[in-house]
Protein backbone atom coordinates (compact mmCIF):
# COMPACT_ATOMS: atom_id res chain seq x y z
CA UNK A 1 0.00 0.00 0.00
CA UNK A 2 3.11 2.25 -0.19
CA UNK A 3 2.50 3.18 -3.55
CA UNK A 4 -1.27 4.13 -2.60
CA UNK A 5 0.31 6.64 -0.12
CA UNK A 6 2.91 8.10 -2.67
CA UNK A 7 0.79 8.64 -5.37
CA UNK A 8 -2.12 10.09 -3.01
CA UNK A 9 0.44 12.42 -1.80
CA UNK A 10 1.65 12.92 -5.51
CA UNK A 11 -2.18 14.26 -6.36
CA UNK A 12 -2.24 16.40 -3.36
CA UNK A 13 1.17 18.65 -4.12
CA UNK A 14 0.96 18.91 -7.69
CA UNK A 15 -2.68 19.26 -8.54
CA UNK A 16 -2.88 22.71 -7.05
CA UNK A 17 -3.70 25.07 -10.02
CA UNK A 18 -3.07 28.82 -10.40
CA UNK A 19 -3.82 31.13 -13.12
CA UNK A 20 -0.84 32.52 -14.92
CA UNK A 21 0.43 36.06 -14.29
CA UNK A 22 -1.01 38.97 -16.39
CA UNK A 23 2.51 40.22 -17.56
CA UNK A 24 2.54 40.45 -21.46
CA UNK A 25 6.40 40.50 -22.73
CA UNK A 26 5.28 40.29 -26.29
CA UNK A 27 5.93 43.26 -29.04
CA UNK A 28 5.69 43.71 -32.42
CA UNK A 29 8.89 45.59 -32.42
CA UNK A 30 12.06 43.68 -33.85
CA UNK A 31 14.90 45.26 -31.88
CA UNK A 32 18.42 45.57 -33.99
CA UNK A 33 21.74 46.57 -32.84
CA UNK A 34 24.50 47.91 -35.07
CA UNK A 35 27.47 47.02 -33.81
CA UNK A 36 31.61 48.05 -35.39
CA UNK A 37 32.80 44.42 -34.22
CA UNK A 38 31.46 41.89 -31.60
CA UNK A 39 32.62 44.36 -28.83
CA UNK A 40 31.64 47.58 -29.80
CA UNK A 41 28.66 49.69 -30.97
CA UNK A 42 28.04 51.34 -34.39
CA UNK A 43 26.32 54.62 -33.84
CA UNK A 44 24.68 55.75 -37.50
CA UNK A 45 22.39 58.88 -38.40
CA UNK A 46 19.81 57.87 -40.57
CA UNK A 47 18.21 59.83 -43.05
CA UNK A 48 15.67 57.68 -42.40
CA UNK A 49 13.73 54.16 -42.04
CA UNK A 50 11.07 52.38 -44.07
CA UNK A 51 9.37 49.56 -43.04
CA UNK A 52 7.36 47.80 -45.20
CA UNK A 53 3.54 48.54 -45.17
CA UNK A 54 3.64 51.80 -43.30
CA UNK A 55 4.37 55.35 -45.34
CA UNK A 56 6.05 56.62 -42.02
CA UNK A 57 9.75 57.17 -41.63
CA UNK A 58 11.62 55.79 -38.70
CA UNK A 59 14.45 57.99 -37.00
CA UNK A 60 14.47 60.80 -39.40
CA UNK A 61 17.86 62.44 -38.74
CA UNK A 62 18.45 60.24 -35.79
CA UNK A 63 21.64 59.08 -34.56
CA UNK A 64 21.24 55.88 -32.56
CA UNK A 65 23.20 52.70 -32.22
CA UNK A 66 20.15 50.47 -32.21
CA UNK A 67 16.70 50.57 -33.22
CA UNK A 68 13.30 49.17 -32.62
CA UNK A 69 11.27 48.51 -35.76
CA UNK A 70 7.38 47.16 -35.90
CA UNK A 71 6.24 44.26 -37.75
CA UNK A 72 3.16 43.60 -39.45
CA UNK A 73 0.60 42.13 -36.86
CA UNK A 74 -1.21 40.63 -40.11
CA UNK A 75 1.50 39.25 -41.75
CA UNK A 76 4.14 37.09 -41.48
CA UNK A 77 7.21 39.08 -43.48
CA UNK A 78 8.41 42.29 -43.00
CA UNK A 79 11.29 44.20 -44.78
CA UNK A 80 13.48 47.38 -43.44
CA UNK A 81 15.05 49.89 -45.67
CA UNK A 82 17.72 51.77 -43.87
CA UNK A 83 18.61 55.07 -45.59
CA UNK A 84 22.56 56.67 -44.02
CA UNK A 85 25.49 57.80 -44.94
CA UNK A 86 24.45 57.61 -49.06
CA UNK A 87 23.61 54.01 -48.67
CA UNK A 88 20.53 52.27 -48.74
CA UNK A 89 20.40 48.61 -46.71
CA UNK A 90 17.98 46.19 -46.63
CA UNK A 91 17.09 43.98 -44.55
CA UNK A 92 13.93 41.08 -45.05
CA UNK A 93 12.14 39.24 -42.52
CA UNK A 94 9.91 36.82 -41.70
CA UNK A 95 8.52 35.79 -38.42
CA UNK A 96 5.85 33.60 -36.94
CA UNK A 97 2.52 34.56 -35.03
CA UNK A 98 0.57 32.85 -32.11
CA UNK A 99 -2.50 33.78 -30.78
CA UNK A 100 -2.48 33.03 -26.99
CA UNK A 101 -5.37 33.73 -24.20
CA UNK A 102 -3.90 34.04 -21.09
CA UNK A 103 -6.83 33.96 -18.66
CA UNK A 104 -10.65 35.07 -18.67
CA UNK A 105 -8.70 38.42 -16.55
CA UNK A 106 -5.88 39.16 -18.57
CA UNK A 107 -7.24 38.32 -22.28
CA UNK A 108 -5.57 37.14 -25.13
CA UNK A 109 -2.62 38.59 -27.27
CA UNK A 110 -0.44 37.87 -30.09
CA UNK A 111 3.03 36.37 -29.53
CA UNK A 112 5.85 36.85 -32.10
CA UNK A 113 8.56 34.23 -32.55
CA UNK A 114 10.50 32.40 -34.94
CA UNK A 115 12.38 35.66 -36.58
CA UNK A 116 14.32 34.62 -39.34
CA UNK A 117 16.29 37.07 -41.64
CA UNK A 118 15.62 35.52 -45.24
CA UNK A 119 17.52 38.33 -47.62
CA UNK A 120 19.96 40.88 -46.13
CA UNK A 121 22.25 43.95 -47.96
CA UNK A 122 23.92 44.03 -45.06
CA UNK A 123 27.01 41.46 -44.92
CA UNK A 124 27.61 40.54 -41.96
CA UNK A 125 24.63 40.05 -39.62
CA UNK A 126 23.34 37.50 -36.10
CA UNK A 127 19.82 36.47 -35.11
CA UNK A 128 20.45 37.07 -31.47
CA UNK A 129 16.81 36.48 -30.19
CA UNK A 130 14.03 34.49 -32.74
CA UNK A 131 10.91 36.02 -30.08
CA UNK A 132 9.99 39.43 -29.85
CA UNK A 133 9.74 40.78 -26.25
CA UNK A 134 9.63 43.90 -24.63
CA UNK A 135 12.88 43.43 -22.43
CA UNK A 136 14.88 41.84 -25.47
CA UNK A 137 18.37 43.53 -25.71
CA UNK A 138 18.57 42.48 -28.92
CA UNK A 139 16.87 40.62 -31.97
CA UNK A 140 19.14 41.12 -34.56
CA UNK A 141 23.03 42.17 -34.58
CA UNK A 142 24.25 43.70 -37.55
CA UNK A 143 27.75 44.68 -38.05
CA UNK A 144 28.57 48.24 -39.86
CA UNK A 145 31.96 49.22 -41.04
CA UNK B 1 -12.33 -17.07 19.29
CA UNK B 2 -9.05 -15.89 18.15
CA UNK B 3 -8.39 -19.54 15.90
CA UNK B 4 -11.67 -18.46 14.20
CA UNK B 5 -10.58 -14.78 13.19
CA UNK B 6 -7.02 -16.30 11.89
CA UNK B 7 -8.79 -18.79 9.93
CA UNK B 8 -11.29 -15.80 8.62
CA UNK B 9 -7.74 -13.97 7.94
CA UNK B 10 -6.83 -16.66 6.45
CA UNK B 11 -9.85 -17.00 4.00
CA UNK B 12 -9.45 -13.24 3.19
CA UNK B 13 -6.25 -13.59 1.94
CA UNK B 14 -6.89 -16.42 -0.11
CA UNK B 15 -9.69 -14.73 -1.77
CA UNK B 16 -7.64 -12.12 -1.68
CA UNK B 17 -4.95 -13.33 -3.36
CA UNK B 18 -7.64 -15.26 -6.49
CA UNK B 19 -8.87 -11.62 -6.92
CA UNK B 20 -5.13 -10.60 -7.73
CA UNK B 21 -5.07 -12.75 -11.11
CA UNK B 22 -7.09 -11.26 -14.51
CA UNK B 23 -10.27 -13.20 -14.28
CA UNK B 24 -13.11 -12.86 -16.57
CA UNK B 25 -15.39 -9.92 -16.39
CA UNK B 26 -18.43 -10.23 -14.00
CA UNK B 27 -20.39 -7.27 -14.99
CA UNK B 28 -20.28 -3.67 -16.65
CA UNK B 29 -20.81 -0.21 -14.74
CA UNK B 30 -21.88 1.95 -16.69
CA UNK B 31 -22.43 5.49 -15.36
CA UNK B 32 -21.97 9.42 -15.80
CA UNK B 33 -20.52 12.20 -14.03
CA UNK B 34 -22.84 14.77 -12.18
CA UNK B 35 -20.27 17.17 -11.89
CA UNK B 36 -20.29 17.55 -15.65
CA UNK B 37 -24.10 17.89 -15.75
CA UNK B 38 -23.94 20.04 -12.82
CA UNK B 39 -21.76 22.81 -14.56
CA UNK B 40 -24.13 22.97 -17.69
CA UNK B 41 -27.34 23.06 -15.44
CA UNK B 42 -25.67 25.75 -13.56
CA UNK B 43 -24.48 28.13 -16.05
CA UNK B 44 -21.04 28.02 -16.46
CA UNK B 45 -18.27 28.61 -19.14
CA UNK B 46 -17.94 25.27 -19.25
CA UNK B 47 -20.86 22.34 -20.15
CA UNK B 48 -20.93 19.27 -21.35
CA UNK B 49 -21.32 15.47 -20.23
CA UNK B 50 -19.67 12.40 -19.78
CA UNK B 51 -20.50 8.43 -19.58
CA UNK B 52 -18.11 6.21 -17.77
CA UNK B 53 -17.48 2.49 -17.99
CA UNK B 54 -15.80 0.03 -16.37
CA UNK B 55 -15.40 -3.34 -16.30
CA UNK B 56 -13.42 -5.91 -13.59
CA UNK B 57 -10.86 -8.77 -15.00
CA UNK B 58 -10.12 -9.69 -11.19
CA UNK B 59 -8.81 -6.83 -9.04
CA UNK B 60 -8.13 -4.96 -12.69
CA UNK B 61 -10.63 -2.82 -14.26
CA UNK B 62 -10.61 -1.83 -17.95
CA UNK B 63 -11.65 1.61 -17.64
CA UNK B 64 -13.36 3.64 -20.97
CA UNK B 65 -14.73 7.28 -20.41
CA UNK B 66 -16.73 8.91 -23.40
CA UNK B 67 -17.54 12.91 -23.38
CA UNK B 68 -18.38 16.22 -25.13
CA UNK B 69 -17.38 19.41 -23.43
CA UNK B 70 -17.69 22.94 -24.57
CA UNK B 71 -16.29 26.14 -23.23
CA UNK B 72 -17.38 29.75 -23.47
CA UNK B 73 -15.95 32.77 -21.92
CA UNK B 74 -16.15 36.73 -21.97
CA UNK B 75 -12.39 37.74 -21.95
CA UNK B 76 -10.97 40.83 -20.99
CA UNK B 77 -10.49 42.19 -24.40
CA UNK B 78 -12.49 39.55 -26.58
CA UNK B 79 -14.26 35.80 -26.46
CA UNK B 80 -13.13 32.03 -26.57
CA UNK B 81 -15.04 29.21 -27.05
CA UNK B 82 -14.26 25.76 -28.05
CA UNK B 83 -16.45 22.72 -28.54
CA UNK B 84 -15.45 19.05 -28.87
CA UNK B 85 -15.13 15.37 -27.91
CA UNK B 86 -12.82 13.04 -26.08
CA UNK B 87 -12.63 9.76 -24.97
CA UNK B 88 -10.22 8.27 -22.16
CA UNK B 89 -9.40 4.51 -22.03
CA UNK B 90 -6.86 2.77 -19.18
CA UNK B 91 -6.50 0.17 -16.37
CA UNK B 92 -7.96 0.86 -12.51
CA UNK B 93 -6.38 -1.27 -9.96
CA UNK B 94 -8.49 -2.00 -7.21
CA UNK B 95 -7.09 -2.16 -3.70
CA UNK B 96 -9.63 -3.38 -1.67
CA UNK B 97 -9.87 -6.99 -2.71
CA UNK B 98 -12.18 -8.74 -0.40
CA UNK B 99 -15.04 -6.12 -0.36
CA UNK B 100 -18.09 -8.08 -0.97
CA UNK B 101 -20.38 -4.76 -2.10
CA UNK B 102 -17.59 -4.38 -4.84
CA UNK B 103 -16.48 -1.11 -2.89
CA UNK B 104 -13.37 0.23 -4.83
CA UNK B 105 -10.20 2.38 -3.61
CA UNK B 106 -8.52 2.36 -6.77
CA UNK B 107 -5.41 4.14 -8.64
CA UNK B 108 -5.16 3.74 -12.44
CA UNK B 109 -4.14 5.73 -15.58
CA UNK B 110 -5.55 6.71 -18.86
CA UNK B 111 -4.84 7.76 -22.17
CA UNK B 112 -7.00 10.74 -23.24
CA UNK B 113 -7.89 11.89 -27.00
CA UNK B 114 -9.88 15.09 -27.57
CA UNK B 115 -10.89 16.64 -31.16
CA UNK B 116 -12.31 19.69 -30.96
CA UNK B 117 -12.80 23.12 -32.75
CA UNK B 118 -11.63 27.04 -30.73
CA UNK B 119 -12.11 30.20 -31.79
CA UNK B 120 -11.14 33.30 -30.14
CA UNK B 121 -11.73 37.11 -30.87
CA UNK B 122 -10.05 39.82 -29.75
CA UNK B 123 -8.55 43.30 -29.40
CA UNK B 124 -5.29 43.84 -29.89
CA UNK B 125 -2.89 47.38 -30.34
CA UNK B 126 0.29 47.20 -32.28
CA UNK B 127 2.87 49.36 -32.50
CA UNK B 128 2.72 51.68 -35.73
CA UNK B 129 0.32 49.87 -36.92
CA UNK B 130 -2.71 50.28 -34.82
CA UNK B 131 -5.27 48.96 -32.96
CA UNK B 132 -8.18 45.72 -34.45
CA UNK B 133 -9.86 42.96 -34.00
CA UNK B 134 -8.27 39.42 -34.49
CA UNK B 135 -10.17 36.61 -35.48
CA UNK B 136 -8.97 33.27 -35.00
CA UNK B 137 -10.27 29.65 -35.82
CA UNK B 138 -8.48 26.52 -34.79
CA UNK B 139 -10.95 24.21 -36.32
CA UNK B 140 -9.65 20.70 -36.92
CA UNK B 141 -7.67 20.12 -33.65
CA UNK B 142 -6.17 17.23 -32.34
CA UNK B 143 -4.87 16.57 -28.76
CA UNK B 144 -3.58 13.44 -26.86
CA UNK B 145 -2.41 13.16 -22.85
CA UNK B 146 -1.64 10.82 -20.05
CA UNK B 147 -3.69 10.67 -16.79
CA UNK B 148 -3.22 9.33 -13.36
CA UNK B 149 -6.50 7.94 -11.68
CA UNK B 150 -7.20 7.76 -7.66
CA UNK B 151 -10.60 7.33 -6.52
CA UNK B 152 -12.90 5.25 -4.90
CA UNK B 153 -16.69 3.44 -5.60
CA UNK B 154 -19.13 2.91 -2.95
CA UNK B 155 -22.09 0.39 -3.48
CA UNK B 156 -25.44 2.63 -2.01
CA UNK B 157 -28.32 0.74 -3.34
CA UNK B 158 -28.64 -2.40 -5.07
CA UNK B 159 -27.02 -1.90 -8.66
CA UNK B 160 -26.56 1.79 -7.88
CA UNK B 161 -22.61 2.83 -6.90
CA UNK B 162 -21.13 6.28 -6.39
CA UNK B 163 -18.05 7.56 -6.89
CA UNK B 164 -15.15 10.21 -7.62
CA UNK B 165 -12.30 9.45 -9.74
CA UNK B 166 -9.34 12.14 -9.37
CA UNK B 167 -7.45 12.62 -12.38
CA UNK B 168 -4.16 14.18 -12.56
CA UNK B 169 -3.84 14.86 -16.68
CA UNK B 170 -0.70 15.54 -17.47
CA UNK B 171 1.60 16.12 -20.91
CA UNK B 172 -0.87 17.90 -23.30
CA UNK B 173 0.18 17.82 -26.66
CA UNK B 174 -2.50 19.53 -29.00
CA UNK B 175 -1.52 19.45 -33.23
CA UNK B 176 -3.70 22.49 -34.81
CA UNK B 177 -4.07 25.61 -36.64
CA UNK B 178 0.23 26.80 -35.60
CA UNK B 179 -1.14 30.42 -35.49
CA UNK B 180 -3.34 29.48 -32.28
CA UNK B 181 -2.09 28.44 -28.98
CA UNK B 182 -4.57 26.06 -27.48
CA UNK B 183 -6.42 27.42 -24.28
CA UNK B 184 -8.76 24.41 -23.31
CA UNK B 185 -8.78 20.67 -24.20
CA UNK B 186 -11.88 19.61 -23.74
CA UNK B 187 -11.84 16.69 -21.53
CA UNK B 188 -8.02 17.61 -20.15
CA UNK B 189 -9.06 21.44 -19.26
CA UNK B 190 -6.42 24.60 -19.82
CA UNK B 191 -3.19 24.10 -20.92
CA UNK B 192 -1.07 26.30 -19.79
CA UNK B 193 0.22 24.09 -16.94
CA UNK B 194 1.60 20.74 -18.28
CA UNK B 195 -0.19 19.11 -15.15
CA UNK B 196 -3.53 19.86 -14.18
CA UNK B 197 -6.09 18.59 -11.78
CA UNK B 198 -9.52 17.13 -12.81
CA UNK B 199 -12.05 15.63 -10.74
CA UNK B 200 -15.48 13.28 -11.24
CA UNK B 201 -18.02 12.67 -8.58
CA UNK B 202 -19.60 9.92 -10.48
CA UNK B 203 -22.76 7.78 -10.30
CA UNK B 204 -23.03 4.12 -11.70
CA UNK B 205 -25.33 1.30 -12.48
CA UNK B 206 -23.62 -2.66 -13.19
CA UNK B 207 -25.13 -4.33 -15.36
CA UNK B 208 -23.86 -8.25 -14.16
CA UNK B 209 -22.25 -10.48 -16.63
CA UNK B 210 -21.83 -13.96 -14.91
CA UNK B 211 -22.65 -15.36 -12.08
CA UNK B 212 -19.69 -14.93 -9.16
CA UNK B 213 -19.86 -18.58 -7.85
CA UNK B 214 -16.55 -18.70 -6.26
CA UNK B 215 -16.67 -15.07 -4.71
CA UNK B 216 -20.42 -16.44 -3.45
CA UNK B 217 -18.93 -18.86 -2.13
CA UNK B 218 -16.65 -17.31 -0.25
CA UNK B 219 -19.03 -14.84 0.74
CA UNK B 220 -21.34 -17.64 2.50
CA UNK B 221 -18.39 -19.07 4.01
CA UNK B 222 -17.93 -15.77 6.16
CA UNK B 223 -21.25 -15.51 7.56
Amino acid sequence: MRIVQILSLIFLLTGCLNEPDCVITSTNLVKINFKKDSKTSREITFTRINVSGLTKDFYAQEKVTSVQLPVNPDETEATFTFYFEDRTETIQLTYTRKSEVISVTCGAYTNYAGLTVTESSFELFNVTNTQLLINATSNIEVFVE
Amino acid sequence: MFLFLGLNAQDEKQAGDSLKRIQMPTGVRIGTDLIAIGKTIFDSPLSGWELNADTDFGRYYLALDYGKSSRKDSLENGYYENDGRYIRVGVDINFLLTDPDRNMFFLGFRYGRSSFSEQLTYDFTADAFGSGVKNIANPNATAGWGELTLGLRVKVWKAIWMGYTARLKFLPGVTGNPEFETFDIPGYGKTFKSTYYGFNYQIFYRIPLRKEKQKNDYLKSLK
